[in-house]
């Protein structure tokens, strides 16, 4: 396999953006990412859409060549990726594989989702079509239900606690503050967190992602390519995938993800690193608890201990590993395709010094953690950087 | 030639409408899964039979869903939790609780079905009577 790097990476407002489409937002971040990478129009080989479910949020299947439609790319391929909440992290992976493979050399790997059209009932409803239709979700589970019951198990293995929980959302929310993309720039307190509305016991709104329109784009090509390229780049030093039971019932331990236990192995030891040379990490805290999970999982903590980290300032940027330094899901919101997408547009900006108000110091490797389901699906990446 | 489908699906769901929970049974190492599996989990035969198991088991972990999807408003707030049965197996259902009584860890638990619904969703977990 070919080295790859991305040279370019777009990103949209994340909010409640109105009567627009997910194709006009992915459209909007590709072209974004395609102008920092100053590549021409006729360079693009392949698209990569990834999105949950156009059809259920706007009625529209068959919505990949909606994408190279309106960027005036006709004629290209266009493939949907759709794996839950990691659709996005996937259309990236599946880009990097087939630039990697020789059969591309130009990339555009988007990641887009339209939600607020609907109620959130509804929101809910379509969510949880990504657990298991026969044996959970025909009994009423949502995802705010499943990653409680992760929470509560964890807190009786652990003690992991709600204060615990909550400071992972004070936490993204301080660090969402100086992302102006990101749909939160609010900071809230601990007690405002553990007292807001009950969504599913022990989990409250704040421990929750909110609804999120929105879309993020990276172009990707070769490495030898991207050497020559003057523009800002990362390479991609390795990526990892793995599935497990669609029902959270079916695994022997839910106080953490097998998924991101063996996608982030992997992921080491194809780049040859140690956890420990990870500088900053973006994970996928569509609930607080899956923060702390994916931390103890991805082994920066060992089990049982993120939630005490976190309280002590460990995961804030200036910690022992910073997490989430762009808001994560929580502050930055959750537009369910954009979203593995946004994280690597992050580690992109942090790497090349592009970060604003947020940049971190002296960062060599950044690492994405992006989960699907109750953690069926987990991709990771980590990524190096280019100069 | 080619392979007939199991309905283990439809197989578990005829089960649940008779007030009987299945597993599958390996007929090569006898291993039990539950719910029901067209490929032994433990050694890959596809040879499966169905067994009717112990309807009982205790709670390991649950939730109380607030917010809840269009056709389960009327519902909430619901209690909805992970079961381990008697054999080791799991399998996610609603709680029916008496008045007062609250969820907690390693809780008694035996199966109670819903008259009114078909299918796995007729699924209902009940303190255990002796």
């Amino acid at each position: 396999m070919r080295e790859v790097g991305i040279v370019g990476v777009g990103m949209t407002k994340f909010g409640v953006l109105g009567r627009v489409t997910s194709r006009e937002l992915a459209t909007t971040a590709a072209r974004e990412a395609m102008e920092m990478a100053n590549i021409k129009r006729e360079d693009v080989d392949a698209i990569y859409n990834g999105i949950l479910s156009p059809d259920i949020f706007e009625h529209q299947m068959h919505s990949a060549p909606g994408i190279p439609d309106y960027l005036g790319l006709n004629n290209i391929p266009s493939t949907r990726v759709e794996a839950a909440c990691a659709s996005g992290g996937l259309a990236v992976m599946q880009g990097i594989i087939s630039v990697a493979s020789g059969l591309y050399d130009t990339v555009v790997a988007t990641g887009s989702e339209k939600m607020t059209n609907l109620p959130t009932s509804h929101v809910t409803e379509a969510l949880a079509m990504c657990a298991d239709d026969v044996y959970e979700v025909s009994l009423g589970i949502t995802f705010p239900g499943a990653f409680a019951m992760v929470a509560r198990a964890h807190e009786r293995k652990y003690g992991t606690n709600a204060e615990m929980r909550a400071a992972v959302a004070v936490k993204n929310h301080k660090h969402g503050l100086h992302n102006p993309l990101a749909q939160f720039q609010k900071e809230i307190t601990i007690e405002k967190a553990m007292n807001s509305l009950m969504i599913a016991d022990p989990l409250t709104l704040y421990d929750c992602s909110p609804i999120t329109d929105g879309a993020a784009a990276v172009v990707i090509v070769p490495w030898e390519k991207a050497k020559k390229m003057d523009g800002p780049k990362m390479k991609v030093s390795s990526f990892a995938q793995a599935s497990d039971t669609m029902s959270l019932h079916d695994r022997p331990d839910i106080t953490g993800f097998k998924t991101t236990q063996v996608a982030a192995r992997k992921a080491f030891e194809r780049a040859n690193l140690k956890v420990t040379d990870i500088d900053f990490v973006e994970v996928h805290d569509c609930f607080t608890i899956a923060e702390l999970v994916a931390l103890e999982d991805i082994g920066f903590f060992e089990k049982g201990k993120a939630g005490s980290a976190t309280l002590a300032g460990d995961t804030t940027r200036g910690g022992y590993i910073p997490v989430n330094i762009s808001g994560g899901l929580k502050s930055k919101g959750h537009p369910i395709g954009a979203t593995g997408v946004s994280q690597v547009v992050e580690v992109f900006k942090q790497l090349n010094g592009m970060a604003g108000q947020r940049q971190l110091k002296d960062v060599n490797y950044g690492m994405t953690q992006n989960l699907g389901g109750s953690g069926s699906t987990i991709v990771c990446h980590i990524f190096e950087r280019g100069d | 030639m080619h392979r007939e489908v199991v309905q283990i699906v439809k197989s578990y769901e005829d089960a649940i409408n008779q007030n009987r929970i299945i597993g599958s049974i390996c007929e090569d190492c006898e291993t039990i899964s539950v719910p029901p599996r067209a490929v032994c989990k433990k050694c890959w035969s596809d040879k499966i039979d169905f067994t009717t198991v112990e309807p009982q088991g205790k709670l390991i972990t649950w939730t109380v869903i607030h917010i809840a999807p269009p056709t389960y408003v009327d519902k909430a707030p619901y209690i909805l939790g992970i079961v381990e049965l008697l054999n080791g197996e799991r399998l996610t259902g609603l709680l029916r609780l008496p008045e007062g009584v609250e969820p907690e860890f390693d809780m008694e638990v035996e199966a109670a079905f819903e008259e009114s619904l078909e299918g796995a969703q007729r699924l209902r977990w009940i303190p255990y009577h002796k």
